[in-house]
């Protein structure tokens, strides 16, 4: 799931992105277990629905989903018409960006692939931006 | 009130608990270890050096914050909350701008929350020192950064106010925020608290409170040690809750203190925006924004936010498919804010069985939304003002902005709460302090209401939202407060606290049960020659020393206000050491023994313990002390109830005892014959019924509040006597009893001047309520039948007969009977006169209620 919400980085080998991806997934594992535990429980009840949900309807498991299929099932639940569905992935695609970015080797990345960045006009990256 | 007496080990004692190590906490910590007293703090979080964790980091968040950031506040739409738990508390993990309380919230403190002592002559010279301690700065314009030069000239092109915050930071030129350099709690007040002696433990989270009758014994705690966690009990005299406006109303309401605890949340909901440039603003090295815009100050502020690409991709996250691709231009891009006054009260409760239960709940009122959806309407302008292409406001679905006119549309039509995506760094007013006992959890100067001796020192005191980052005004509550505790205590009795120190002085007087509720009047009185005069003791019977047996537990400072003639020696009734202690160098002294336990808390095994052992050995160490007389303060509840309305009780009727209160003091009684029959100490036993007036333990308010409300029960008729005594008749009653030679081993019935019917004292009390004091009362009592009383009391039997006590059942059981008693022997033998009526009690006792902050 992390590696459909965290998006490639120029000049980020797979090799480097695997170990990244360990960090961000146990930066996101940190923060869930050390919320409160009064919301610990219900999220961890919707980690287990999203996990098994996709049974119904594809036959498959979540993880046992093509990654095509996985980021539609994603993008389903994060545009759920249930507020909680939204929030339960907007919690987690919160907690992983900001690992994932604040990374220092996403950092590193991120600067190498600065010039490039600089020399794109703005109004290039604001005309899609209707959601 | 009563909370906490399960088995339980004492891992640690101290004089002062300071529970939290934030704003308030080591504020706190250091103005009272600076003071000369015991400090202990205790942190939940971990002793982590924050200077070695760059702030806001993920690292950051996992390790210093509470639920590593993860602390919903529940409503209309969650706000996330986010708040240090580590040494130093929050502000380890704030920004560290500095602000002092506006000149305009004065009055309204003082208006709505009636605060004494709270005027900006009176706060400013904390705020000084403060400054001073923690090096509050500017960077100046010199040292702008690139990110707050773009808010500053947005400002300036819209013509709005906007300047630059203070900080606390040592070095100003010390690059942006460089780790260390902030002057958090860790740099400055904690260090100062330890070196001046205080200890501290982190890794140790308060469970509950300790308490009975008004007074804190003690924290449960689960304290980390070096191999495990273990769980047990800090014995305080004095407890400090400064564990912020969430936690510490948490805490309070965990330990059964509720009265207008955790109901008037108050906070900050903060919108955020992230701009797009076509200049690079190198928002991420700049670190910390410097300017506020204060345009539209109280009711919006705008500001630059913390910046990392992670906080961009968070912000981003609301719309991430539409905006993933502008994580690329970070160094173009900023995040800025729009933050309002909550116009709303929040709540925070506890669930009860998890171990962290809190629920914070906040709904957004339509003002909020509006002003939300201003504050970002007025910040979009002026980023559009300062430049930038676009605004990518934290909205769920809403496109990015790119005009200003798109940005207007949110002045026209204000954005539902259900879009929008919230956070709050702010958070206070929890437990308002005050004198307006219907709104303030604690009196002006953060003692909890209806509590000796625990205090709240943090943001949860602050009456409402002072619309900026409410540290520095915590800070100088805190040290305002603390200062006001050390002048109390140092007004107070002179201690003698351990086994070595023996009294240096002769007592003449000793007296067991201060500060209690006679035993404090008592004090008082024998301190203090116009109230004897007042209780109508005309005779000069001044002591020079009176000596208090108050148990460790209890805060002496109700005895305070006569330095010279009051000494405090700790102890017990069943400490031989203590006492022993209590009566040595008291040749020739009156000893007046107030002590006893009426109510126990569950068990009537105390009836035995305290009431006779404890009485026993009091006695031992009095005639080995040399004490000359001792009055004994016995009860009705020897002889029981009269068999009907118009008998009264004298000295000569035999004994009938009422339960296993009764039967404990007949037996103390008869111990005070024996020993009288020894012939080595003169002994009198006063017998006070049912008594009233000042320093009255929660039931008697109770008491109050039920006939105000209409439920107090009236059994039967309402015709049935009670002989009460109010409390200044009984010391005049005491005196004479210590100063009459002929009393000597004689007993005596001291009331008020007849017996009322229960009718008469419901009446009585509401009439004053309403006529004197304007306090509405219902028109109306409880009535039930006389057999309810007969019930309660086969109930109050059944329990007391397998050891059990239960207050309420006890009382209603009691309340058919007539207990009536005649004065005459006081009256002949000692001029016993009482001066005081039911009606002329009543008042003084309410009058004390109402200043003391007893919700009525």
């Amino acid at each position: 799931m992390l590696r459909l919400i965290t998006p490639e980085v120029a000049g980020l080998d797979a090799g480097v992105r695997a170990r990244v991806h360990e960090d961000v997934v146990a930066h996101v594992v940190t923060q869930i277990e050390q919320m409160p535990s009064i919301l610990a429980l219900p999220y961890r009840l919707a980690l287990w629905a999203f996990g098994l949900l996709p049974v119904l309807r594809y036959g498959r498991t979540f993880l046992g989903l093509t990654p095509p299929r996985q980021a539609v099932y994603l993008s389903s639940w994060s545009n759920a018409v249930i507020a909680p569905a939204r929030d339960f992935i907007k919690l987690i695609r919160s907690c992983a960006l900001l690992a994932y970015f604040d990374h220092p080797q996403v950092c590193e990345a991120l600067r190498s692939a600065r010039g490039e960045s600089l020399s794109r006009p703005a109004a290039a990256l604001t005309s899609g931006d209707a959601a | 009130m009563s909370r906490g007496k399960g088995r339980s080990v004492d891992l640690l004692e101290t004089q002062v608990l300071v529970i939290g190590t934030g704003a308030g906490g080591a504020t706190t910590a250091a103005a009272l270890v600076e003071a000369g007293f015991e400090v202990l703090m205790v942190e939940e979080g971990p002793g982590v050096d924050t200077a070695s964790i760059p702030s806001n980091s993920p690292k950051a968040i996992t390790s210093l914050y509470r639920h590593a950031g993860l602390t919903p506040i529940l409503g209309n739409q969650n706000i996330a909350f986010v708040e240090g738990c580590c040494v130093g508390g929050s502000t380890e993990i704030n920004s560290g701008f500095w602000h002092r309380l506006s000149p305009e919230t004065y009055p309204r403190w003082k208006a709505d929350a009636l605060l004494d002592a709270f005027t900006p002559e009176i706060m400013e010279g904390y705020f000084e020192r403060i400054e001073s301690d923690l090096s509050v700065s500017f960077l100046g314009r010199e040292r702008e950064n690139k990110s707050s030069a773009v808010l500053r000239r947005g400002a300036e092109r819209m013509h709005w106010r906007c300047a630059e915050v203070p900080r606390c930071q040592r070095d100003p030129g010390a690059s942006a925020f460089a780790p260390g350099a902030k002057q958090s709690m860790q740099r400055t007040y904690i260090p100062r608290a330890l070196r001046a002696g205080a200890r501290l433990r982190a890794d140790c989270r308060v469970l509950r409170i300790e308490h009975e009758n008004g007074v804190a014994s003690g924290a449960r705690v689960s304290m980390r040690t070096e191999s495990r966690r273990v769980e047990g009990t800090i014995r305080a005299d004095t407890i400090f809750v400064c564990a912020g406006a969430v936690q510490t109303p948490a805490l309070l309401r965990r330990s059964g203190i509720r009265r207008n605890v955790g109901n008037t949340l108050c906070l900050h909901p903060m919108i955020k925006a992230a701009a797009l440039f076509d200049e690079e603003i190198d928002a991420g090295q700049a670190a910390l924004p410097m300017y506020q815009v204060n345009e539209f100050w109280p009711t919006l502020t705008l500001g630059g936010s913390v910046y990392s690409p992670g906080f961009l991709a968070m912000l981003l996250a609301d719309n991430w498919e539409a905006n993933r691709d502008l994580i690329r231009c970070y160094d173009r891009m900023g995040l800025f804010y729009a933050a309002t006054r909550g116009m709303n009260r929040g709540r925070v409760r506890v669930v009860p069985g998890f171990e962290d239960g809190t629920i914070i709940r906040y709904r957004l009122s339509k003002a909020d939304c509006r002003n939300l959806s201003l504050g970002l309407a007025r910040l979009a302008e002026l980023l559009f003002a300062a430049g930038a292409r676009s605004v990518h406001p934290s909205l769920r679905g809403f496109p990015a902005l790119t005009s200003v006119d798109a940005a207007r549309g949110f002045l026209k039509q204000p954005l539902p709460a259900s879009v929008m995506n919230l956070s709050t760094v702010h958070v206070f007013s929890s437990c308002p302090m005050g004198e307006n006992v219907d709104f303030c959890a604690t009196d002006s100067f953060g003692k909890v209401n209806g509590c000796s001796n625990l205090f709240v020192n943090d943001a949860s005191l602050l009456p409402d939202s002072p619309g900026v980052n409410p540290q520095g005004i915590t800070m100088a509550i805190a040290s305002r407060n603390a200062e006001h505790f050390v002048e109390r205590v140092r007004r107070g009795p002179r201690v003698l606290r351990s086994a070595a120190s023996t009294p240096a002085r002769k007592a003449d007087v000793l007296v067991t049960g201060a500060p209690g509720w006679l035993g404090t009047r008592l004090v008082q009185v024998l301190a203090d020659e116009t109230l004897r005069r007042r209780c109508g003791i005309e005779k000069d019977v001044a002591a020079k020393t009176v000596r208090c047996l108050v148990r460790p537990s209890i805060d002496p400072a109700p005895l305070a206000g006569s330095t010279d003639t009051v000494e405090v020696c700790y102890g017990d009734l069943g400490d031989d050491q203590a006492l022993e202690r209590f009566c040595n160098h008291s040749e020739g002294a009156t000893l007046f023994h107030v002590a006893g336990v009426v109510h126990p808390a569950w068990r009537t095994s105390d009836f035995q313990r305290v009431n006779v052992e404890g009485t026993r050995r009091l006695l031992e160490a009095a005639q080995a002390g040399g004490v000359r007389r001792v009055v004994v303060v016995s009860s009705n509840s020897p002889m029981g109830c009269n068999p009907h309305v118009d008998q009264l009780f004298d000295e000569n009727s035999p004994y009938h005892p009422y339960m296993g209160y009764g039967r404990s003091k007949a037996q103390m009684e008869r111990l005070v014959h024996e020993t009288h029959a020894a012939g080595r100490i003169e002994t009198v036993i006063v017998r006070p019924p049912w008594f009233y007036g000042p320093h009255q333990p929660p039931r008697q308010t109770q008491f109050f509040r039920l006939i105000r409300q209409g439920r107090f029960p009236v059994l039967g008729s309402g015709l049935q006597k009670r002989s009460m005594a109010y409390v200044d008749n009984i010391c005049q009653g005491l005196l004479l009893a210590a100063t009459v030679e002929r009393a000597n081993g004689h007993t005596y019935w001291i009331a008020d001047e007849r017996p009322y019917t229960i009718e008469e004292v419901v009446e009585t009390v509401r009439d004053l309520l309403e006529s004197r004091f304007g306090i509405p009362c219902q028109q109306r009592s409880l009535r039930l039948p006389s057999w309810v009383g007969g019930a309660a009391r086969l109930a109050d039997a059944t329990l007391q007969g397998i050891g059990l006590y239960q207050q309420q059942i006890h009382v209603l059981g009691e309340m058919n009977q007539t207990i009536a008693c005649s004065i005459e022997k006081a009256r002949t033998e000692l001029g016993y006169a009482p001066r005081y009526s039911l009606r002329d009690g009543m008042a003084a006792s309410i009058q004390w209620c109402l200043e003391n902050g007893y919700y009525i």
